[in-house]
């Protein structure tokens, strides 16, 4: 992602992974990113929690450089962690301590002054909403509040590149809502990548997306160009539902809805799927769909024959 | 929009398989993917290799200096298929200690990962479950016993006391008194995993003495048969068929049959030894060629293996209520809740004015947070002893309160680990270079407070052993997170812990602080030497961002 009017803070330089001698898992990765949020989406196993876990420096690149404001982080892990904020997909708490315990040790481990620590432990636990039962024992949070507990550790170094992976999984819908005015309001002076496969997510609070698949880069831009990029190309079509199997079979479809008698199919591609196919603006969910179809088949592998 | 679509039913009014058949391929399902999950670990082939290295140095050559099993005071049979078979065997009631540290766990790993979510909502039967995990467990440790045959077969080859091979003859001891002792500590190791309070660190420690007190009955045994013979004046005609969990009684009278009663001197070949060490002369021979065994002693040694099985199955009750009872370390709503110990935290505030400070309170409060109620009584006769007590029983009691913390000491090198909280604390920068500083300190804070009441009784009178209590505290402590940075299990320091503590109590002088001279501190000294070089290597190898994989 080339901004040339923003600082390149981030840059990918021909990244790839794999674990052992096993097929890579990314490859060929080339970025430019400054500050602001970017989304980064892709379906399961598309690399993106090993791309996460480059750039939070816990595994290193088999080929290629990651340089965080010129400094290859796989040389210099330290010059990135100072600076560095990671939630990670999955991690776990002391449950022996209370909230605020637990994030004052986890200040403690970042290297954050003593006196400093217990001011910004509370700021982050505000942060979050944790700071009416900081003191209570982690082992009595539900999942939700210990993913709040892991956003607030992710801040605690006021971090300027902010990792989070899978921040809204096991999150009810007020607190993902939460979470994503938490990440505007902390993208202004940040660089936040953002890693999910929840599209609304992305939609809500990113200004640039990366989208992986099979461990490669298929889409570097704006969500805008991604859904510009799919006009002409969504279909509203409403049929039978004898015959949704086959549509499904037959074409993209990235939505439906039954509606009594008929089904209403939201159907993506080239040309209209069927008789009363109508165009329709995508939605950036359709315009992911579209891609990754795209990325995966080629369109004479598709039959067009239903009504 | 939302995708309401009816999902295809596949097998449409296939019932559900049931019967004998369907729980059998469910236990071979099971016991090979365990097989496999065990097998596919680095650990595993480390242990399989040290067993199969000490099975060769169980079978030294005549002029060795020293004996792992011998009949009285030197005597060994020639290096024949069955002697080698025998010692082999002898040995196991080893092997089912150390094989039991190695296999336990895989039940309670079902419950923690929550795999058992997956396993106890299917149509797998309770019983066909822990029947495959007992059977895995035999199946590794009668592979490993099975390696150990092999290097038997090269060491009769290469020793070439008698180079005959008889391949029964080698596999008959194992299969019919190793294989039930083996089977019998996997069922133990089922059980270990089942009940919650042995899941841990208080399990390997129980175990232990457990397995002490099994071995135990084997003397017991013996002793009951020669105190019989003296009354009598005569020996027992036929072999016992009843036998203690390792044998020893059956090998004992194979002994004395086989052997004693064709030399004259049989009060030279009375009991054996296994273990035996040092020798100061070569070892005496003597030809077994086969083991003579009554089939009826054959068939009372697989009733070990029908009480393994029935054991095992005792279990099946139980695997519900314990499934529920997961005391993962990361689990949510985990165990019980963690005392506030406001107290402690008072104490602790004035190190709070540093992050390293702040790091080695936060270590002591998680630690100590989740500690029992009778854990911190049994401090109170711990330190009674040692402020009160005469020397011997001062050194005791510091041994009791090591052992207390013994899981601190073994585990807080893995507790990043066990919560899941590795990714947490390893993208700081110094972050271990930080929390081992941290843990190195609090452990060795506590275990120097464990004995600070002896300290405090015998410093005016007896500085040296303060001086050694001091000593093996550090060394404990360092070791404990040595042994973690190595392995990545607690269990072989645990295992080591509570041998040489046992040894100690038996009158060895490893951890005993009360010992005379100096030699145990300087032992120790060396020791922490070389477990912080341990440990400083591993702050590099261990380094994050150096690690590939995640």
């Amino acid at each position: 992602m080339n901004k040339t009017c923003l600082p390149a803070w981030l840059v990918l330089d021909g990244v790839s992974f794999a674990y052992g001698r096993g097929p890579a898992v990314n490859q060929s990765l080339n970025l430019t990113l400054g500050p602001g949020i970017v989304g980064l989406l892709g379906p399961n196993g598309a690399g993106k929690s090993t791309l996460m876990r480059m750039l939070a420096t816990l595994a290193r690149p088999r080929s290629g450089r990651i340089l965080w404001r010129g400094t290859d982080i796989a040389r210099e892990p330290d010059a990135l962690r100072a600076t560095l904020g990671y939630l990670p997909q999955d991690f776990g708490v002391y449950p022996a301590l209370s909230a605020r315990e637990f994030l004052t040790f986890l200040a403690a481990v970042k290297g954050l002054p003593s006196r400093a620590a217990a001011g910004r432990v509370d700021e982050c636990l505000a942060q979050v909403g944790l700071l009416d039962v900081a003191d209570r024992a982690l082992a009595g949070y539900s999942g939700g509040m210990r993913q709040r507990v892991g956003i607030a550790q992710a801040l605690l170094n006021d971090p300027q590149l902010l990792v989070v992976d899978e921040p809204t999984v096991g999150l009810d819908p007020a607190e993902r809502l939460r979470f994503r005015h938490l990440l505007t309001e902390l993208a202004d002076e940040r660089l936040v990548l953002l890693s999910t496969h929840i599209v609304s997510d992305v939609e809500a609070s990113a200004a640039a997306l990366v989208v992986l698949q099979g461990g490669r880069i298929v889409f570097d831009g704006t969500p805008q160009a991604l859904v510009v990029g799919a006009r002409g190309r969504a279909w509203d079509w409403t049929i039978a539902p004898a015959q949704l199997a086959a549509a499904r079979r037959n074409f993209v479809v990235s939505q439906s809805m039954h509606l009594g008698d008929s089904v209403q199919l939201r159907v993506l591609g080239d040309r209209p799927p069927g008789a009363g196919a109508v165009p329709a603006e995508p939605s950036l969910e359709d315009a992911y769909t579209d891609l990754l179809a795209r990325a995966t088949t080629s369109p004479s592998d598709r039959v067009e024959a239903v009504a | 929009m939302s995708a309401t679509l009816p999902l295809p039913i596949i097998a449409h009014g296939a019932a559900p398989a049931r019967g004998l058949a369907h729980a059998w391929r469910i236990a071979c399902a099971l016991l090979v993917a365990d097989l496999r999950q065990r097998t596919r670990s680095l650990r595993f082939w480390i242990v399989a290799l040290a067993i199969t290295v000490a099975g060769w140095w169980c079978l030294p050559p005549v002029d060795a200096g020293y004996m792992i099993v011998a009949i009285g005071d030197h005597h060994r049979g020639f290096y024949s298929s069955a002697w080698i078979g025998m010692v082999l065997a002898m040995m196991s009631l080893l092997w089912g200690l150390v094989g039991f540290y190695l296999v336990r766990g895989t039940v309670q790993r079902d419950f923690e990962t929550r795999v058992w979510q997956l396993l106890g909502t299917s149509s797998m039967r309770r019983s066909a479950y822990l029947l495959a995990k007992w059977a895995s467990h035999v199946a590794v440790m009668g592979g490993l016993l099975g390696a150990t045959l092999i290097v038997g077969l090269v060491a009769q080859l290469v020793r070439a006391e008698d180079r005959h091979v008889d391949l029964w003859e080698l596999v008959k001891p194992s299969l019919f008194i190793a294989l039930p002792t083996l089977a019998f500590s996997a069922m133990l190791a089922i059980w270990f995993d089942v009940i919650p309070l042995l899941r841990r660190t208080a399990g390997n420690i129980a175990f232990f003495f457990v397995w002490i007190a099994l071995l135990t009955t084997g003397p017991a045994g013996i002793q009951h048969d020669q105190a019989a013979r003296a009354a009598d004046a005569v020996a027992p005609i036929e072999q016992p068929w009843t036998s203690d969990l390792p044998a020893m009684r059956v090998m004992q009278w194979s002994i004395e049959h086989q052997v004693a009663r064709g030399l004259p001197d049989k009060t030279r070949l009375e009991g054996f030894c296994i273990g035996c060490g040092g020798t100061t002369a070569p070892a005496a021979r003597f030809a077994w060629t086969a083991w003579e065994v009554r089939g009826a002693v054959l068939w009372g040694r697989m009733l070990w293996l029908a009480a393994a099985i029935a054991g095992v199955l005792l279990a099946v009750p139980l695997l519900d209520w314990a499934a529920a009872r997961v005391a993962a370390p990361s689990a949510a709503g985990h165990q019980r809740a963690p005392r506030s110990l406001r107290w402690l935290r008072a104490l602790l505030r004035p190190l709070q004015g540093t992050a390293t400070g702040a790091l080695v309170a936060a270590e002591v409060l998680i630690v100590l947070r989740m500690r029992p109620l009778w854990w911190w009584a049994a401090w109170l006769p711990l330190w009674g002893l040692q402020l009160f007590g005469p020397r011997h029983a001062v050194a005791l009691a510091m041994l009791g309160g090591w052992t207390l913390l013994l899981d601190v000491f073994s585990r807080t090198g893995l507790r990043d680990r066990e919560h899941r909280t590795l990714d947490l604390v390893a993208t700081a920068p110094g972050a271990h270079r930080r929390l081992l500083l941290a843990r190195a300190t609090m452990a060795i804070g506590l275990a120097w407070l464990a004995v600070a009441p002896g300290l405090l009784h015998e410093s005016f009178a007896h500085p040296t052993m303060t001086t050694a209590a001091v000593v093996i505290a550090a060394s404990i402590a360092l070791w404990g997170l040595a042994s973690a940075a190595l392995t990545r299990s607690s269990r072989p320091f645990e295992l080591v812990f509570i041998v040489v503590a046992y040894a100690t109590t038996q009158g060895a002088h490893w951890l005993d602080a009360g010992a005379l001279g100096n030699g145990v501190t300087l032992t120790h000294l060396s020791g922490i030497a070389l477990a912080a070089a341990i440990l400083a290597v591993s702050l590099r190898v261990d380094r994050p961002g150096t690690r590939r994989m995640p």
